[in-house]
């Protein structure tokens, strides 16, 4: 997710020193954030940790509103914490006896610390610590979404909290909407290597997708866990913090995945084919060269135009067609001067 | 020698553009003849085309232009012809011009042209009668453009369109859309006669310099991909004086 410019300690049994050092600079770091009294979440390597695969970290990784970085930064300054805003978009770092600590405010693939995520927070034990951490179904979203040719250990944490972890389907797919794609490969890969992950919530992230008229997923749902299954997906380091539910419902209600719309992958797309569409035929615009993509909840227009109030015309059609959407307009105005070469054809 | 200068997709609005306006009055020392390859105006309306028009009044050059897409999207096309002509511009549909510049005769073969596509992927006339009307259009627009060239006895001939004849000049567009983009069946025409150079405009992704099979040189001149009011081309020695020369 990050590069970190100190060298790269891993903390294991096989060096008491640096094990202790990481306790002592973690505890700081909960101490300094706890009585700031913002909202916070450990993710990174801590979390991997606590709700997947066991694993060594090198580096405390916190998950912060971004209208609280700036708080959380100052909090570490005033516990001797060395601190840079390393960039306002999305990170910021503090430093002590060697250990970095990472407040991210802004995850790769546009996800943020929202409320749906802080209400999933779980407590789990890390190195004899009672630790505030993500919820391992927004563990695995943002590992998936993160991983890289350069960091392909990401995807294997987001395998390690599918094997170990105990997760709520239905809120996975709720959430697995802003990468439907890399969710489902994630699944279906998981699923190659002999890890169980139900069938329908396969199924209903590739409607998610692709859409099709469907069966009752009820009907495809088994009854009952396999016991041995959910047994051997209890791990002594993960639990659930309060009013632990049971994790597998009998049946995943459509209606959370398609509350407002049948097939909101879909739909979305059709919008943005009628939104280009729009654009060609209103009388304001008669724009055929605006290519229209979209990450996460934001619509980008790219292309050039003649004039400048043809590119604003054109981003005012895109905002009353995408109310809830952010616009972001890169389409250039065209620049022509006079040439001073010429051509010989001969 | 001749000094061609072109340009496409200029895309009027209702506003004339000082620095176009300028630049256009430069020509007058710079090149013989002026092409506008189409897409004129932005919307097809007559007040948009009069805005180009009244930038081109102190142009003393010869300016031949065709029509494109936008222009025709308020079916005020033949309006819009009737307009330019009033102005001393010579607007091609089908039709052709012959001008004497510099001692030699140049003449001009312009039309919109159409989509179709290329080679191993265009429209039929087979099936539905909106897909019939489609693939006919290119046959009609090649079978006007070819009559036209051939009439031409000149020194230098050319053709202005604003449909790209050939896949190469394209390039940098979606290849899903190349079938609404241009016809090879206009490249056959120009081939089947032979000519100077083809110039059209259109496809705004596409790159500037390309040839037909037949070795005919094309240019896309479309604002922007040439980023420039026009571009000026010379011509040496004609096809046409070459081959006397041989």
């Amino acid at each position: 997710m990050r590069s970190s410019r100190l060298p790269k300690e891993k903390v294991t049994t096989e060096n008491p020193e640096q094990a202790d050092r990481f306790d002592r600079v973690l505890s700081d770091t909960v101490q300094a954030i706890e009585e700031s009294g913002i909202r916070y979440v450990f993710i990174g390597g801590i979390a991997s940790s606590g709700l997947g695969r066991p694993r060594s970290t090198h580096d405390i990784d916190l998950f912060v509103r971004p209208e609280d970085a700036e708080i959380a930064i100052r909090a570490l300054a005033k516990h001797g914490f060395k601190t840079e805003r390393t960039d306002p978009t999305w990170l910021y770092k503090g430093f002590k006896e060697n250990i970095l600590v990472d407040i991210i405010f802004r995850s790769k693939g546009e996800i943020y610390f929202d409320q749906e995520m802080y209400q999933k927070m779980t407590v789990a034990e890390f190195h004899g610590k009672r630790l505030r951490l993500v919820g391992p179904e927004d563990l695995l979203i943002i590992k998936a979404v993160a991983h890289s040719e350069l960091t392909p250990g990401h995807w294997h944490d987001a395998i390690g909290i599918l094997t170990h972890a105990h997760l709520d389907w239905e809120y996975l797919l709720k959430r697995a909407r802003r990468a439907p794609r890399r969710i489902l490969s994630l699944l279906l890969y998981a699923q190659s290597n002999d890890i169980w992950v139900p069938n329908a919530v396969i199924d209903e992230l590739y409607l998610v997708i692709f859409g099709r008229a469907l069966e009752k997923l009820s009907d495809k749902l088994p009854d009952k866990l396999p016991e041995k299954l959910y047994e051997a997906k209890k791990t002594p380091l993960a639990h659930r913090a309060v009013d632990e539910k049971i994790m597998m419902p009998r049946s995943l209600p459509l209606s959370v995945v398609r509350k407002n719309e049948a097939y909101p992958g879909a739909t979305l797309q059709y919008d943005l084919a009628h939104l280009r569409e729009r654009i060609a035929e209103d009388a304001k615009t008669h724009e055929l060269d605006v290519q229209i993509e979209r990450e996460g909840c934001k619509i980008l227009l790219k292309g050039a135009v003649t004039v400048a109030d043809r590119r604003k015309a054109v981003e005012e059609i895109a905002r009353e067609t995408f109310p809830g959407f952010a616009i972001e307009n890169q389409i250039q105005i065209v620049e022509c001067s006079e040439p001073t070469a010429t051509e010989e054809i001969k | 020698m001749i000094r061609v200068a072109a340009v496409g997709d200029v895309h009027y609005d209702r506003h004339s553009r000082p620095e176009m306006r300028a630049h256009f009055e430069a020509l007058n020392e710079r090149a013989d003849l002026f092409l506008i390859a189409g897409d004129l105006t932005q919307s097809g309306s007559l007040e948009e085309a009069h805005a180009l028009a009244a930038d081109l009044v102190n142009v003393s050059i010869p300016v031949v232009l065709v029509l494109g897409n936008h222009d025709y999207h308020q079916e005020k096309q033949s309006e819009i012809v009737s307009m330019f002509k009033g102005y001393g511009i010579f607007a091609l549909e089908g039709s052709s011009v012959i001008l004497k510049v510099r001692g030699k005769t140049v003449g001009v073969a312009g039309l919109k042209g159409f989509g179709g596509g290329f080679f191993g992927a265009c429209a039929t006339e087979f099936g539905e009668k909106e897909m019939k009307l489609f693939a006919q259009q290119p046959r009609i627009q090649a079978e006007d453009l070819r009559r036209e060239l051939m009439s031409l006895k000149t020194d230098y001939r050319f053709a202005l369109l604003h449909f790209s004849p050939i896949e190469e000049t394209l390039s940098g567009e979606r290849r899903e859309i190349y079938p609404f983009l241009g016809s090879y069946l206009i490249a056959e025409a120009i081939d089947s006669v032979g000519i100077d150079a083809v110039f059209h405009g259109h496809a705004h992704h596409g790159v500037e310099r390309g040839v037909t099979p037949g070795g005919v040189p094309v240019r896309n001149v479309a604002l922007p991909v040439i980023r420039h009011s026009y571009n000026i081309y010379h011509f040496d020695t004609s096809r046409v004086e070459e081959l006397r020369l041989l």
